[in-house]
């Protein structure tokens, strides 16, 4: 087995030493790898976290005798401290937003897809392309060092809301804590630039071929947005960050004026706005969920027109509502702040937009019903949590509309509501996109197959534990329950939501040890899996013509040309129910309902992306990278 | 063999079931029972650990038939688990199930929502509310439906070939249009729902003042000429806790600040610094080894801070900021208007109150003021919540319709009241952040507030102390205190 797995390591042209290969590597296909470990790894650090509070949320008086023997002064007697309790919280969303679901998700599969489902032989820049993982990488290293300081990590919420974040005298968290937050955001901020400046690029100019842009793949045309968003957000966040900082450190008040601290005294800080910070914020965090969730979407179309065995419905309209989603999300960030004080008028202009946002996500979804329908649909593993996704997206969606409505928002605000909303909608969905790359580009990743069965195993428990875990919550939510509540012993009819609690995190740990399952599948099968075929998933895209246990610079000979679009599956005039988009053929787009096109690539389509600017681009990267390339 | 397979993972699945909901069951029970005895705890938790080893054990078993079915089939070239064949029963099983649930958790948790309309504005809320869950559950039911029936109807079969069908523009403009229209009537009915809650009052409405700290809130109320003292955070003091523009309270401020600078000036001074900095290093050399860990470690932190330049900068911001505070304070006193904007005495009629009272029937303008960090004050019953942000004042309007009284005899409850607790994390008890809301008659009202003394007296003879005690011993800011400490 283990020699199986090594000998296609000695195929390679250019014998590099371990570092430059596995560790600084500058290959897209490796980054990518090292992005979805470390994904992975902060995803079971979130997953343990949040396993911890629901905990103490089930079982408030219980003392776990292992929890004071590992979080010392953290969980005296075996009860995690209110501060603590924060601090995991925090840390929780902060692993889960920005490591797992942005990173590891856009980071990996970005990385993977954008060269190969392009046909370009890496990144337009492979150097930041590394710096951008190991600026992420030394982001995840600050960050989860802050649990071993004595003052605790950051607990502010992930939020992080001055002024709470900003005294170090208001809670322990926002001391040192609150400054490792702030440095691992910071270079996270640099991370996520870096690599979406490349992936801009390269998708805009390094396309094979005949690969115009109305026949890239929907997860192209998602990275593609997904970084666009990304570039434009981002920025802001680390300005705000910045501000903060200042405010912490030298004395400037962004966002302090009128605090009062007992032992303190009056503070020196006047003259700024708390809001301020929320408004810069939001101005991130609302686009930051599309960054989440469009990946999640664009790999879901793919895997959804992969297995049924059909084009995916309505190419033009999935695009069209990516791109509506992109351009609506930088203007609805208000409906955070229904209730900081804001204007109702401004209130009212945020509900608009906000309602809005949920006509391209409806068209979204119909198209995937639509691609469904009539299908020949394989279950791969892929393919059930794909499915998955598009059941937590209508769920947590529709939940949606009661939040975007400042008038409902009022009773709804900061409850479990909220809490049930975005994990379903953003979390889950996210996670299952996540999972459903992962099982579909296995494969084209590592070169061997995953176990299905255990794919299968773990789908079921993940989806039924995810549903029996935040369902239950809209109702708490209704019911008036606050969320970051460390008990539900502030009022007396929070008390009958006691088993409702207990229920919740026996389905939440079901759910997390459901996650070893895949765990020991993902990492076994490195070595252990049986090895792939070149086109396990008989799928279009160009990423399965590039040899299967990935070479340098991805295909031997030129790269592929394109002839179609991507999602040409089951045509009538074609005895395989698939057709690859390199595969010369006389006609161009086929298409039952609606008038031929022109047939076969001419020239003057391909103009973006001749041959010559790629030609350019490899021996610039050659020469100052000293990139070999076959 | 397929069989086999088949019979005993329905077998292991069954008693992972029974197994799982024995755990929860036991669990329920030791939290229903709440008050253990310590052998009672002690067999739970025996058998918690028996149940998890026996859950762990299933688990692992069923882990491995799953493994060593995909290595037979990888080995013999024949599919055991077809899971094209599974997958679409298993699909359609969780939508019959899962609609179900969700249809039993509407009803039986659903009676738990808060839809009391005890505030005028309540029940057009409720109506907003009901108009999009009947939207959104249309829809719920029907997407989902389609979506597992869709995945159970074409599921792959042998020599089946998919349907190509790539787009349909008129399809496209219909399900545009229809998201459309229902969204725009949510607008519209939303945009009324916000703007009747939000407009501006007709009248002038009854102000009360809400303050909240770390960890606690008090209310402040006008008083006969129907204004606030101005209050800052300039003021604030151990005996004047909301900063009321009390002048003798303000003067013993300035007074003691100055004490204060006095002593830290002397403190910075770098020979006193440094002689300080000696003598504890002395004490430790000495007896560092005859102390507690607990005081060798607290004079290892003094040390170690003065080491580190943090004493230093600490004394320094103290300075600065209390340098500042009078400064400012000074400022406010020497402005052309102080005396009429500030120091005009409508303070001296202000009530502080360690619970909110309404009267039934009457508009009432909540207004927020925070003394630290954003809080959120947050009403269930009454559908109100407003940020308190330091800083900047935020109100809300709105008027109580149900007295407490009526409250408990509709919950047959002679105890019940209604909180505002704190919905913004704030802080170590921010979970226990609440203070009572009491809905009364006009006479009811009238009643508590002839007991009310107002908490500054004009003439000092006449002070009375035994208020301001009241406030600052407030029960619940000395529990959350405690429990801050834990």
């Amino acid at each position: 087995m283990s020699t199986a797995a090594h000998a296609h390591h000695d195929d390679h042209h250019h014998e590099q030493s371990f570092i430059s290969k596995y560790i600084f590597s500058m290959d897209h296909k490796i980054i990518a790898r090292q992005f979805l470990i470390t994904g992975i790894i902060m995803g079971c650090i979130g997953v343990f976290l949040s396993v911890l509070f629901r905990l103490q949320l089930a079982w408030p008086d219980t003392q776990f005798g292992i929890l004071s023997s590992v979080l010392g002064s953290f969980a005296k007697d075996g009860v995690l401290s209110p501060e603590y309790y924060m601090a995991l919280v925090t840390i929780h969303g902060t692993i889960m937003v920005f490591y797992v679901l942005t990173a590891g998700l856009s980071g990996t599969f970005s990385n993977l897809l954008i060269p190969l489902q392009v046909g370009a032989r890496d990144m337009a820049s492979p150097f930041m392309n590394m710096l951008s993982y190991w600026f992420f990488f030394l982001s995840s290293v600050v960050l989860l060092s802050s649990f071993f300081i004595s003052t605790g990590p950051a607990s502010a919420g992930w939020t992080v809301y001055p002024p709470l974040s900003a005294l170090p005298k208001a809670v322990p968290g926002s001391g040192l804590g609150m400054t490792l937050w702030l440095t691992a955001i910071a270079l996270f901020i640099v991370s996520s630039l870096l690599g979406g400046i490349n992936y801009i690029s390269t998708v805009l100019n390094m396309r094979t071929k005949g690969l115009s842009m109305n026949r890239l793949p929907l997860t192209i045309w998602a990275f593609l947005l997904t970084a666009i968003l990304g570039l434009l957000s981002f920025p802001v966040l680390l300005g705000s960050a910045l501000l903060l900082i200042f405010d912490r450190s030298f004395g400037t008040s962004f966002y302090l004026s009128d605090i009062y601290l007992p032992g303190e005294g009056a503070y020196a800080n006047v003259g700024g706005s708390p809001i301020l910070y929320q408004h810069l914020f939001w101005f991130l965090g609302h686009p930051e969920v599309y960054i989440i969730i469009m990946p999640a979407l664009g790999i879901t179309s793919e895997v959804i027109a992969t297995n049924a065995r059909k084009p995916i419905f309505g190419y033009t309209a999935m695009v069209i509502s990516l791109i509506g989603i992109s351009v609506l999300s930088f203007l609805v960030w208000g409906h955070h702040m229904f209730i900081t004080g804001m204007n109702p008028f401004l209130g009212t202009m945020f509900m608009f937009i906000t309602l809005i946002i949920a006509v391209p996500s409806a068209v979204k979804t119909f198209n995937y019903l639509a691609t469904l329908w009539k299908g020949n649909l394989q279950f791969t593993p892929g393919m059930m949590f794909a499915i998955g996704l598009v059941s937590f997206f209508v769920t947590g969606g529709l939940t949606g509309i009661f939040l975007a409505n400042a008038a409902l928002d009022i009773s709804l605000h900061d409850t479990y509501f909220v809490v049930a909303h975005f994990h379903l909608v953003m979390g889950s969905s996210a996670i299952f996109g996540m999972f459903s790359g992962i099982y579909h580009w296995y494969p084209r990743m590592f070169g061997r197959k995953l176990n299905p069965s255990l794919g299968h195993l773990h789908f079921w428990l993940t989806f039924v534990s995810a549903y029996l875990v935040f369902f239950p919550m809209h109702f708490q939510g209704l019911a008036g329950v606050p969320r970051r509540y460390y008990m539900f012993t502030v009022l007396p009819e929070f008390e009958i939501w006691g088993n409702v609690n207990v229920l919740i995190t026996v389905a939440a740990i079901i759910g997390s040890v459901a996650q070893i399952i895949f765990l020991y599948n993902f990492f076994v099968n490195i070595w252990r899996g049986e090895k792939s075929e070149q086109n396990p998933w008989k799928s279009n895209t160009l990423e399965w013509t590039s040899p299967i246990e990935g070479i340098h610079g991805n295909w031997d000979g030129p790269t592929p040309t394109v002839y179609r679009g991507p999602y040409e599956y089951s045509r009538p005039d074609r005895e395989e129910d698939f057709y690859p988009q390199n595969i010369p053929g006389d006609d161009d787009d086929f298409d039952g309902h609606s008038p031929k096109r022109k047939a076969a690539p001419s020239e003057k389509e391909v103009t973006p992306t001749s041959k010559d600017k790629e030609v350019v681009y490899f021996s610039l990267l050659k020469n100052l990278f000293g990139l070999n390339r076959a | 063999m397929k069989r086999i397979i088949y019979v005993l993972l329905g077998f292991v699945g069954l008693t992972a079931l029974t197994v799982s909901f024995n755990f929860a069951d036991l669990n329920l029970a030791q939290v229903a029972q709440s008050t253990d005895t310590s052998t009672a705890s002690d067999m739970n938790s025996t058998i918690n650990w028996l149940l998890i080893l026996v859950s762990v054990l299933i688990g692992a078993i069923i882990f491995l038939i799953f493994d060593i079915t995909n290595l037979t089939s990888r080995v013999t070239g024949k599919q055991i688990m077809d899971w094209n064949k599974i997958s679409p029963w298993m699909l359609l099983l969780f939508m019959i199930l899962g609609l179900a649930g969700a249809f039993w958790e509407f009803f039986y948790h659903g009676k738990y929502v808060i839809t009391e309309e005890a505030t005028a504005h309540a029940s057009e809320m409720n109506t907003m509310f009901n108009a999009t869950l009947f939207f959104t559950g249309v829809v719920f039911v029907i997407v989902q439906f389609v979506l597992f029936y869709f995945t159970f109807k074409y599921r792959t079969q042998p020599g089946k070939k998919a349907v190509y069908y790539a787009h349909n523009n008129r399809l496209e403009i219909v399900w545009t249009a229809i998201p459309f229209v229902t969204m725009a009537v949510l607008v519209l009915m939303g945009m009324r729902t916000w703007s009747n809650i939000t407009k501006p009052a007709d009248s002038p409405p009854e102000q009360i003042e809400v303050f909240a700290y770390q960890f606690g809130w008090n209310a402040r109320y006008p008083g006969e000429d129907k204004k606030f003292g101005a209050a800052s955070f300039n003021y604030i003091s151990g005996t004047n806790p909301l900063g009321l523009p009390v002048e003798r309270e303000i003067e013993t401020l300035v007074n003691d600040l100055k004490a204060e600078l006095e002593d830290l000036y002397v403190k910075v001074k770098p020979e006193v610094f440094e002689a300080n900095y000696e003598a504890l290093k002395q004490e430790m050399e000495e007896f560092g080894l005859t102390y507690t860990d607990k005081k060798r470690e607290g004079l290892e932190a003094k040390i170690e801070r003065i080491e580190s330049g943090e004493a230093m900068e600490d004394l320094k911001a103290a300075i600065y900021r209390k340098e500042k505070q009078i400064l400012r304070i000074d400022q406010i006193k020497s402005a052309s208007n102080a005396q009429e904007a500030v120091f005009n005495g409508s303070v001296y009629d202000d009530v502080i109150s360690s619970e909110i009272h309404l009267v039934q029937g009457q508009e009432v303008e909540l207004l927020f003021r925070a003394r630290d960090v954003i809080h959120s004050a947050w009403i269930p019953h009454f559908k109100v919540q407003m940020n308190v942000v330091p800083g900047m004042q935020t109100k809300f309007r709105f008027t109580p319709v149900k007295t407490t009284a009526e409250a408990r005899a509709e919950r047959g409850d002679d105890s019940y009241d209604y909180y505002m607790i704190c919905n913004k994390v704030c802080g170590s008890a921010h979970y226990n952040m609440k203070i009572k809301v009491v809905v009364e008659t006009q006479e009811e009202y009238d009643a508590w507030y002839q007991q009310q003394n107002p908490a500054f007296a004009k003439n000092v003879e006449v002070e009375t102390p035994v208020e301001e005690t009241e406030i600052l011993s407030d029960s619940t800011q000395t529990e959350n205190q405690d429990l801050a400490l834990n």
